[in-house]
């Protein structure tokens, strides 16, 4: 039997029934998020193949983007970009919305935040399978740089995580986080290079490389899954550490400042 | 901690910072130069209390509004944290709080699930048990519902069944006792009760009814705006808080 003793630490070691519980809290969080209607599981497939068929009329039949496969790169920004975003725009309501088991059962909160990235990840695995089956019509041709993509979701998990801790923690404090963090998101989407090759961002303000680590995801999501051009270890060290260094800020603020939560709810 | 002892308080204190509890706007602290951890005002919600809570042990815990009862269940559940002293608990915890303790959003099957997989119990285990839980709790033409939809009642029902068959080891019931229904539930789930929890469980109740606290417990604490003042044999506590407050 277990001994515990009570400080809520928000640690990452997870063994088998701790992953089982993560698991379950993201089943259940899923289910509510997509599974609300009969029509959930339909919604939650249409939805990216319309956004897809979407692009690529806009964009390539009346724009007459001379880019090659702009719709699927668009979309493949864009999902990537809409994970984050969602991931994070949840996390501010996570512990309230899972008061009734912090009070009830002992369980040890980051493991609401690892669910909720993991809901948001499972939506964009939709998303991506989507992506795939588009790819094929598209004739895109893959090569083994393909391998590589586990590593770069694993990059956004830690990203996400280390983002959701930080500002799961600023709502204690302040109650209008949650429009700032919409205006952080509006200027991340746009310069994270959704809408065009990361390059351009790169060559046009260096800076910006190393203040949003989306700019070197997208652009090496792109370069295994559309362009096959080959990794960029470069990209994927800097976005790695800059995700590290949120994760190490996050899971510190978390650990000083969650257990407020339960006496300001 | 000893293996006997399943929950063990040394020296706690407890204090909660009124005033910085409402959240700010990140603009007030630019317009009006405020400080998000600014305290304006403390209030004592415990001092130094020390206590243990043995294996199997039924412990009650009495008091008036505001003395610190729900901090304490708080505190052992790891919901909040000590300013001082240290807490120990050993075992598988649930507390039982009347009308809360599920998602709303859920319906009973997948809440009885989440709670069950939360305290660690095996999928297929949990499913096993399901068909005990609804029948049970009487709620088999609601069990499609979603909790929202189920009244506090129902709901009560459906936490206590729950807790009976998801055996944690360690019981904390809040102000809650043999759930909401009719005589007839009441007298079940009163067996119920005896049979699971009061030979083999540890439980903590915290209630201001002093005939739960009599009947049930086999020791009592009684406590005074976040201090111990007095504990023991429940009867001899609970005359005790009696004449205290006659």
């Amino acid at each position: 039997m277990d001994t515990t003793q009570i400080k809520r630490k928000a640690t990452l070691a997870i063994n088998g029934p701790r992953l089982n519980r993560i698991l379950t809290l993201a089943q259940y969080d899923y289910l509510k998020r997509y599974h609300g209607s009969n029509l959930g599981v339909f919604w939650a497939l249409f939805k990216p193949v319309w956004q897809l068929l979407v692009y690529y009329f806009v964009f390539t039949k009346i724009f007459g983007a001379r880019q090659e496969n702009f719709a699927l790169m668009l979309f493949l920004g864009l999902i990537t970009w809409m994970c984050f975003s969602e991931a994070t725009s949840r996390s501010m309501s996570v512990l309230r919305s899972k008061s009734f088991l912090m009070k009830t059962i002992q369980i040890n909160w980051v493991d609401f935040h690892i669910s909720n990235v993991i809901t948001a990840f499972v939506g964009y695995g939709i998303a991506l399978s989507i992506y795939f089956i588009g790819s094929l019509f598209f004739e895109v041709s893959y090569s083994l740089a393909i391998f590589y993509t586990p590593l770069i979701f694993i990059n956004i998990f830690i990203i996400c995580l280390g983002v959701s801790l930080i500002l799961s923690t600023l709502n204690i404090f302040f109650k209008d986080i949650e429009q700032i963090w919409s205006l952080i998101l509006m200027f991340g989407m746009w310069t994270s290079g959704v809408f065009n090759r990361s390059e351009m961002f790169i060559e046009a303000f260096p800076p910006l490389q190393y203040i949003n680590p989306f700019l070197s995801i997208i652009s090496n999501i792109r370069n295994v899954l559309l362009y096959s051009t080959g990794f960029d270890w470069n990209q994927y060290w800097l976005s790695l550490t800059l995700g590290l260094i949120v994760l190490f800020i996050g899971l510190i603020l978390f650990n000083k400042y969650s257990h407020l939560t339960v006496e300001k709810l | 901690m000893k293996q006997d002892t399943v929950i063990e308080f040394s020296d706690v204190s407890k204090s909660y910072k009124v005033g910085s509890s409402d959240s700010l706007a990140i603009r007030d602290i630019f317009t009006k130069g405020q400080n998000p951890l600014a305290e304006f005002r403390t209030i004592q919600a415990l001092k130094n209390v020390s206590f243990k809570v043995r294996r199997n042990e039924k412990f009650g815990i009495i008091g008036r509004n505001g003395s610190g009862k729900s901090t304490i269940i708080n505190l052992i559940m790891g919901a909040m944290r000590p300013d001082q002293g240290s807490i120990r608990t050993e075992g598988k915890i649930m507390k039982l709080e009347s009308g809360t303790g599920f998602d709303n959003e859920l319906n009973a099957f997948q809440n009885v699930m989440l709670s069950g997989s939360l305290l660690g119990l095996p999928k297929k285990d949990i499913i096993k048990r399901y068909e005990e839980i609804i029948s049970f709790a009487e709620l088999e033409e609601f069990q499609d519902l979603k909790i929202k939809n189920l009244s506090k009642g129902m709901k009560s029902r459906l936490a206590f069944a729950t807790a009976m068959h998801v055996n944690p080891d360690i019981m904390l019931l809040d102000e809650f006792f043999g759930g909401g229904g009719d005589i007839k539930f009441k007298k079940k789930s009163d067996e119920l009760f005896k049979e699971r929890v009061l030979t083999d469980k540890s439980l903590v109740i915290v209630s201001h009814s002093l005939s739960t606290i009599r009947e049930y417990c086999d020791r009592a604490m009684w406590l005074e705006t976040g201090i111990i003042k007095d504990s023991g044999d429940p009867n001899w506590v609970c005359d005790e808080y009696e004449a205290y407050h006659a």
